[in-house]
């Protein structure tokens, strides 16, 4: 008893000191050299590059903000909570040892096409032997109707050569039920209001107007009523959201379009939208908001996006280290972030803090195609070591070993 | 008492004990890659060819889905109330507090009294597909198991209709049992009507289509 005392107190003295030297915003010196490519512009939109123009990996490659994945690596001490509940409890002997690390990293290429299944970043086009009876409805220059989202966890595939460090730079799985494609033309609720009551009556009766009319009030006052750069200068934890003008575009009205609540049901203040209100009477670019909304939200259901209370809280909460957790919602739109990287291309933006309705503007009017890296923050046990005893769940607790979720 | 002073001695010989001790002996370069150019070389060895096809692979069989419902044997017609339960905790913010909680019972409300007709059919057999569909009548959506749905559109009794792959998820919302299953959707209840696969076969005997 007294040796557990003692390790516990070590553990706790080498934590704290850990701690206090914070590493947060790791430089790995990792500043790509500007290529003949119109990619490496960090804060401005370029100029349009048509799709598949060049090979897609390669464009993806040069197109990636890598001084943002860099800087997004963040290790902050010990992690042996896992652990210390366990032995709380008298019976378990399991612990997750190892430092306690986060970052941010794409994850999925979404995109929004006007023919149906043309998978446009890859150039792979599914539905020329299709007569379209239903999809090729409507679909009118200006008119954005189908959106795919389609898993890419680049830096798994990148690393996949390097094992080791794999183990501390924990980024997404290549394999898993998070690796199925989404395509709203499989989808009916996608094309069918009908079928998303039907399919989501939860989200109606209960989640709708309780978000929208409530919740999506006050963040829009509360919006309005504070200058989000004010915050900021007193370092509050505000200062993490960017202001709608730190975007790619300026906007008319500074800080009215922030929004503080954790799922940016109103878009700011722009424009109350119901999820799912997309149906083929929307048009262009303004639907690619909602349409991902829904997306989330489906995804979500099915459990395959996990979250992680970092980007809620926009702080750490060590409990997620120890598994999974999941959103009332099953998505959380302050852990992603976007990056256009068809027909132009933008540093990271915020979903629901920066509207794809002005950055993507034209592309509506031109009817191009669309396409974005969906970035996800995770924090993770880097080098996690398990110190398993005696009891059934060190067993069968692999899972911990990798509980980046 | 002689560890605990040791102890103390250690924490306050880490909190300010630091000291610049100077470099002694030799030094030597990093030989590790860089992050930047660990990431170029996993770009060049990277199978692209391969990953292209391994996407295709991934989309293609999107478009194809199996079910593991069996055939139905009886032509009924019954009713089901129309509700989700639901298995987690209802929250409008992860800190808010439970609207519902798990296990209750949620009831749809459409707007304007809508309703709409689903149909769940297995295209495995694809000289039962025809008969199956006039059987059932007409549907506003069809869900399709047991082959590929771009193959579906060509078919003129499709005309005019939604047409997407079977989803599990509908299996458990709509508490499928057999296939094919037609749906009609209220917002209080569900009308089912299932039709006896045996039936339809032996028309299609007597025809000599199947022997």
């Amino acid at each position: 008893m007294r040796k557990i005392f003692k390790l516990v107190i070590l553990l706790f003295v080498i934590n704290t000191y850990l701690s206090a030297i914070n590493v947060g915003g790791v430089d790995l010196d990792v500043t790509f050299e500007t290529v003949d490519y119109e990619a490496n512009i960090p804060t401005e939109i370029s100029s349009k590059v048509p799709l598949a123009q060049k090979p897609f990996l390669q464009r993806i490659f040069k197109t990636i903000d890598w001084n943002a994945f860099a800087k997004s690596l963040e290790v902050r001490g010990i992690n042996f909570s896992c652990g210390w509940e366990a032995l709380k409890d008298g019976k378990t002997h399991v612990g997750l040892v190892g430092l306690v690390a986060g970052l941010i990293e794409p994850v999925r290429l979404i995109e929004i096409v006007q023919k149906p299944l043309n998978i446009a970043v890859f150039g792979l086009d599914f539905g020329s032997k299709a007569n379209f009876i239903k999809f090729g409805v409507n679909v009118v220059p200006g008119r954005i109707t189908n959106f795919h989202m389609i898993p890419f966890p680049i830096m798994a595939m990148f690393l996949k050569a390097f094992p080791r460090i794999a183990e501390f730079i924990v980024v997404e799985d290549l394999t898993g039920p998070h690796m199925a494609p989404y395509l709203s033309e499989l989808d009916p609720t996608s094309k069918n209001s009908f079928m998303l009551h039907v399919m989501h009556p939860e989200m109606y009766a209960v989640l709708v107007p309780q978000i929208l009319l409530v919740g999506g009030l006050a963040s829009c006052l509360a919006a309005e009523a504070l200058d989000i750069s004010q915050q900021c200068s007193n370092g509050s934890a505000a200062c993490k959201v960017p202001r709608p003008d730190e975007g790619s575009v300026s906007y008319n009205g500074g800080g009215y379009m922030a929004v503080l609540d954790a799922i940016f049901p109103m878009n700011g203040c722009i424009g109350v939208k119901l999820m799912g209100a997309h149906v083929q009477s929307d048009v262009g670019s303004e639907s690619l908001l909602n349409m991902v909304s829904w997306v989330f939200w489906t995804y979500g259901k099915l459990g395959v996006l996990k979250q992680t209370v970092k980007s809620i809280m926009n702080g750490w909460n060590k409990e997620v280290l120890c598994g999974p957790l999941r959103s009332p919602f099953g998505y959380i739109h302050t852990q992603f972030v976007f990056q256009l990287v068809t027909p132009r291309i933008s540093s990271l933006l915020e979903i629901g803090v920066n509207n794809f309705h002005l950055i993507a503007k034209d592309d509506g009017s031109t009817a191009n195609d669309t396409a974005a890296l969906l970035w996800q923050r995770r924090h993770y046990v880097a080098g996690a070591y398990q110190a398993a005893g005696n009891s059934a769940q060190a067993k069968a607790g692999k899972g911990y070993l990798r509980a980046k979720e | 008492m002689i560890r605990i002073t040791i102890l103390f001695c250690f924490i306050f010989g880490l909190l300010f004990g630091f000291k610049d001790f100077g470099t002694v002996g030799n030094t030597y370069e990093v030989k590790e890659k860089n992050f930047k150019e660990m990431m170029k070389e996993g770009y060049d060895k990277l199978d692209k060819k391969e990953l292209r096809n391994n996407y295709k692979t991934m989309i293609e069989n999107s478009f194809t889905k199996n079910s593991d419902l069996p055939e139905s044997n009886i032509t009924q017609k019954y009713t089901r109330e129309n509700y989700v339960i639901l298995d987690y905790d209802l929250k409008a913010r992860m800190d808010g507090p439970v609207i519902k909680k798990a296990g209750e019972k949620i009831y749809p409300s459409f707007p304007l009294n809508q309703s709409q007709t689903i149909c769940f059919i297995d295209a495995k057999e694809r000289i039962l597909l025809d008969p199956t569909i006039k059987a059932l009548g007409s549907c506003d959506i069809y869900m399709i198991s047991g082959a590929d749905i771009r193959e579906m559109y060509p078919n003129p009794l499709f005309a005019g209709k939604e047409v997407y792959p079977y989803d599990k998820n509908y299996k458990k919302r709509f508490n499928l049992k057999v296939l094919p299953t037609k749906v009609k959707i209220y917002d209080k209840y569900f009308d089912y009507t299932t039709i006896d696969m045996n039936i339809i076969k032996q028309k299609l005997r007597v025809k000599g289509d199947i022997l």
